[in-house]
């Protein structure tokens, strides 16, 4: 017992005015916590890699010109993509289970109409020299992202204007050209040339470009047509859907024929579809299979039939029916549903004895497109896996890379050449694969932790539905292109980021700190720190935060 | 003023008349009722108090000593397993000299399940540190609760007030319930002398080697003993205000007894009964019921008991392996006393799971030891193991 203390001396109970720090209760624990932003599901299944979770915390908080640059940081056109893209974030999304997934498009058009300063600024000149190829989404991708990176860029195509098929394919209901051109004009303004009506292969070539530049991207796109196959297809009233949705974009209005089919599933055929129906053609559409398998993006098709235009399913043309040289109608054949093919979409096999005709005066045709090398090295018809060619310093993206058949993944295209160019200008070295767009954002957080609903604590959150989003009555859309789909206002997107459950990505609600028994966590630089020395490995912290953007690590001693 | 309440009732007003601030309780029954009728209290404005939900009594408990430790009075209510779950913070709270009040239904342990009474979830926390109130009635519920506050808050000590179930719990009896007025002059605020204080940080409960342990554990046991005379002394007092006191001990008819049964809670009442029917037939019996368990009334006892003939323990409970809890207490408190004024201390192990014990019974068990016939233990009512077991059993 200690010597000279009396009874009296001690308390009643244990208690020490001295802090428990001296404790090192830390000493403990074999697992310590984390805080490690993960993938969320929206930006898992972005092609263009925004990193919207974060882009929508900023705008919780009203930060919304951070935002803005934020997707601004290597997406050079949201709000085209917000306006175009069928939005595979939107799939995934969390929300879903409780009161609908996040309108992150509507939130994406919203960011991408800001106005100010919303483009980062670039790096300091490095004295490289890049020439792309095509200014449709990935060659305008490739090209703001090199330019970013500090390098000289110049972007050559055959079209008067820049924006490749954003701007002769995609009309202008759906992208007002005011949109494409303010984005257009953000890239020349960092210092991007522009050098439109010219070909490359024709008006220059390829092999001058590789000379006079230190890299070479190609992103050309997917522009030639396939065609019918079938008698009577050479009519001068069968025409190419691609080159006569140019034409109408362009504002060419030729006379055409009162009704016409439209033979096609895709977005192209719907574009068409819709497009004439505005210039007061009334068009069919013919497709071989069912809605089920149409390509075109679902919410493309709604409006299409919310315009009353009919549909044809389950049948394919077999003859254009002229008769004293005049287009009558569309001999089709019906179809029935068989085995699923190498797409994965059921077979359509023809039914014998079943053809019958679509009355019409023309036909136009929407069957997909290839790419056209014409001018243009074979080489270039294959890319691999680092989005390189065979040639040195030519490099590729886009359609005539992948195929993959949208603007975003086109964007995201883009954005990946650029990183594998820049490492190719500054010596890095070429990576293995083009790195992922993810990879490529500018806040660390680990990408192979995709934080799906079971990682949630849905405890923390209550439903709340998705605004509704507002379109043109389709009554006042025949006669003009007048963009149709409505925009949201500031309450309605800062409303809407509210409702993102920010999956992953710490927005410091501070639930952590809160439930920490050690109070072993404290606020710094905006964010936490542990204190290792305490923290006792419970785990508590991790379990209560709603978002999983923490994680328990084993500790090895 | 006079209504009719069951024990569980009696409960809720006890607390609700000592103004308790934090009740934190998980539903079991046969406690529930008590937390049903505390929260329509604090919805319905007559108690001002933060009722905490809880999602186990292992919160419920740590969550009132977490109130507790910031100076609040506060209250809890269990039973049976949830006592035992609540078991490691039973002790925390008597160590940290927190003057908690749980009300515990006594309810028999699982396995098998059982939601009737009897004493071995309470006595299975005989030695942390908290005293114990054994209750036979819905007034001395009422009473015992008020008491309790203001015992626990002189001593810093927690108290279980003790009822048992159905028999009491559920059991509709007139109460005369006080004036809050009155209670308030009994009852002053809480004013801890030591408590959670933004102005003066500090930490409860910290390491202590072993030059100083014992020495907390022996004020602990210091305050024990004081608490027996504040017992004493609140329970008078009470007395004085009300008409109504119990003393650590009751004893009935126990002028010239020398056949006395021992028991607690309920089944004293009915021992009443029966040694009024002995008495008709001649018989000196009488009862002591045990009702403060723990501070344990030793003095009370060697006063009552000493010099009788014999005492009959009915334990509604058993320390397996040993005898009835109480049994045993009583033996060992008896046996300073001079031989020639020792009582023959016989046991009686009866009621467990909410088994009956009836007026007959008791009178057959004071009968048969008056007799010489009671065996030194005895498990009443019970079946018996078949013939060529017993013995097989005897022979061992």
């Amino acid at each position: 017992m200690a010597t000279g203390l009396r009874l009296e001396d001690l308390t009643y109970v244990p208690f020490s005015e001295r802090p428990t720090t001296a404790i090192k209760t830390g000493t403990w624990k074999y697992v310590e916590p984390v805080y490690q932003n993960a993938l969320p599901p929206c930006a898992g299944a972005c092609p263009a890699g925004n990193d919207i979770s974060y882009a929508l915390l900023l705008l919780a908080q009203g930060r919304v010109m951070e935002a803005a640059r934020w997707w601004r940081q290597r997406n050079p056109i949201p709000a085209t993509l917000g306006r175009v893209c069928p939005h595979p974030c939107e799939r995934p999304c969390n929300r879903e289970a409780l009161g609908g997934a996040i309108a992150v498009h509507m939130v994406e058009r919203f960011l991408g109409d800001v106005e100010g300063d919303v483009v980062p600024q670039p790096a300091p000149r490095s004295g490289k020299k890049v020439a792309v190829v095509g200014s449709g989404p990935a060659g305008l991708a490739a090209a703001y992202n090199l330019r970013l990176a500090g390098h000289q860029v110049c972007v050559f195509d055959d079209k008067p204007a820049p924006g490749g098929y954003l701007r002769t394919g995609i009309p202008e209901y759906r992208l007002p050209r005011q949109v494409l051109d303010r984005e257009v004009g953000l890239i020349a303004h960092l210092g991007v040339e522009f050098r439109q009506r010219v070909r490359v292969g024709r008006e220059v070539g390829f092999d001058e470009l590789r000379r006079v530049y230190d890299a070479v991207v190609v992103a050309v796109g997917f522009h030639k047509s396939r065609s019918l196959g079938i008698p009577g297809e050479d009519h001068p009233q069968v025409y190419n859907g691609v080159k006569l949705l140019e034409r109408l974009l362009a504002g060419e209005r030729p006379p055409l024929p009162s009704r016409m089919v439209v033979v096609g599933g895709g977005n192209t055929a719907m574009d068409v579809a819709r497009s004439l129906w505005r210039v007061g053609v009334e068009p069919v559409v013919v497709y071989r299979r069912t809605r089920e398998e149409m390509p075109a993006i679902a919410s493309e098709v709604e409006e299409a039939l919310a315009e009353g235009i009919p549909f044809q399913f389950l049948a394919a043309p077999v003859r254009v029916v002229v008769e004293e040289g005049r287009i009558v109608g569309l001999e089709c054949q019906r179809m029935e549903l068989g085995e699923p093919d190498a797409s994965g979409r059921r077979r359509p096999v023809p039914v014998p004895g079943s053809e019958f005709v679509v009355p019409c005066g023309g036909v136009v045709t929407a069957l997909g497109e290839v790419v056209d090398l014409e001018g243009l090295p074979g080489e270039l018809a294959k890319g691999d896996a680092r989005q390189c060619t065979p040639l040195e310093g030519v490099f590729l993206a886009g359609d005539m890379l992948d195929g993959a058949g949208t603007v975003t993944a086109a964007v995201g295209s883009g954005i990946r050449v650029a990183a594998v160019v820049h490492a190719y200008l500054t010596g890095q070295g070429l990576p293995q694969v083009a790195p992922a767009v993810q990879e490529l954002w500018p806040r660390p957080l680990e990408r192979q932790r995709l934080v799906e609903w079971g990682k949630l604590n849905t405890v923390y959150f209550r439903a709340v539905p998705r605004p509704p989003i507002h379109h043109l009555p389709p009554e006042l859309r025949r006669g003009d292109f007048a963009e149709v789909v409505q925009g949201w206002s500031v309450a309605e997107v800062l409303g809407e980021a509210r409702r993102c459950l920010a999956c992953g990505t710490c927005n410091e609600c501070c639930n952590c700190l809160y439930f920490c028994p050690d109070v072993a966590i404290h606020r710094a630089d905006g964010g936490f720190s542990i204190d290792r020395e305490h923290c006792k490995g419970c785990g508590i912290c991790v379990q209560e935060c709603p978002r999983s953007a923490l994680i328990l690590r084993e500790v090895t001693r | 003023m006079k209504t009719v309440l069951k024990g569980n009732s009696a409960v809720a007003h006890g607390v609700r008349l000592a103004r308790a601030q934090v009740i934190a309780a998980y539903p079991i029954t046969p406690q529930t009722s008590i937390i049903e009728d505390l929260a329509a209290f604090v919805a319905q404005g007559q108690l001002n108090a933060t009722f905490v939900k809880v999602e186990s009594e292992h919160s419920a408990l740590a969550a009132c000593i977490g109130a507790a430790s910031a100076g609040a009075r506060v209250f809890t209510a269990t039973s049976a397993q949830g006592l035992a779950l609540m078991h490691e913070l039973i002790h925390w709270a008597a160590g940290a000299r927190l003057p908690l009040v749980l009300a515990d239904v006594n309810r028999a342990m699982a396995p098998g399940w059982s939601i009737w009474t009897d004493q071995n979830d309470t006595l299975s926390q005989r030695d942390t540190g908290w005293m114990q109130v054994y209750c036979s009635s819905s007034q001395e519920v009422l009473d015992s609760v008020v008491q309790a506050y203001r015992v626990s808050e002189r001593v810093l000590l927690p108290t279980m007030i003790v009822l048992d179930a159905f028999f009491l719990s559920h059991t509709h009896e007139v109460v005369d319930i006080p004036e809050q007025e009155l209670v308030d002059r009994f009852l002053p605020p809480l004013e801890l002398p030591l408590k959670l204080d933004l102005q003066r940080p500090g930490a409860f409960g910290n390491l202590v080697f072993p030059d100083r342990y014992m020495e907390f554990r022996y004020k602990m046991e210091l305050a024990h003993r004081e608490a027996v005379e504040v017992w004493r002394e609140t329970d008078r007092e009470w007395g004085r205000l009300t008409g109504r006191s119990y003393g650590l001990v009751e004893a009935y008819r126990m002028e010239d007894a020398d056949t006395v049964l021992l028991t607690a809670g309920t089944a004293a009442s009915t021992a009443r009964v029966a040694v009024d029917q002995l008495r008709q037939e001649g018989l000196a019996a009488g009862v002591v019921r045990l009702r403060v368990f723990r501070p344990f009334p030793a003095a009370e006892l060697g006063h009552l008991l000493a010099g009788r003939r014999r005492v009959v323990v009915v334990d509604r409970n058993c320390s397996y392996g040993h005898h009835g809890i109480f049994h045993q207490e009583v033996k060992s408190a008896l046996y300073s006393l001079p031989e020639r004024r020792r009582p023959q201390v016989l046991g009686v192990i009866a009621g467990l799971g909410g088994r009956d014990i009836t007026v007959a019974e008791l009178a057959q068990i004071l009968l048969k030891a008056h007799r010489g016939e009671l065996e030194p233990v005895t498990w009443w009512n019970v079946l018996q193991p078949q013939e060529e077991l017993a013995t097989a059993v005897a022979s061992q």
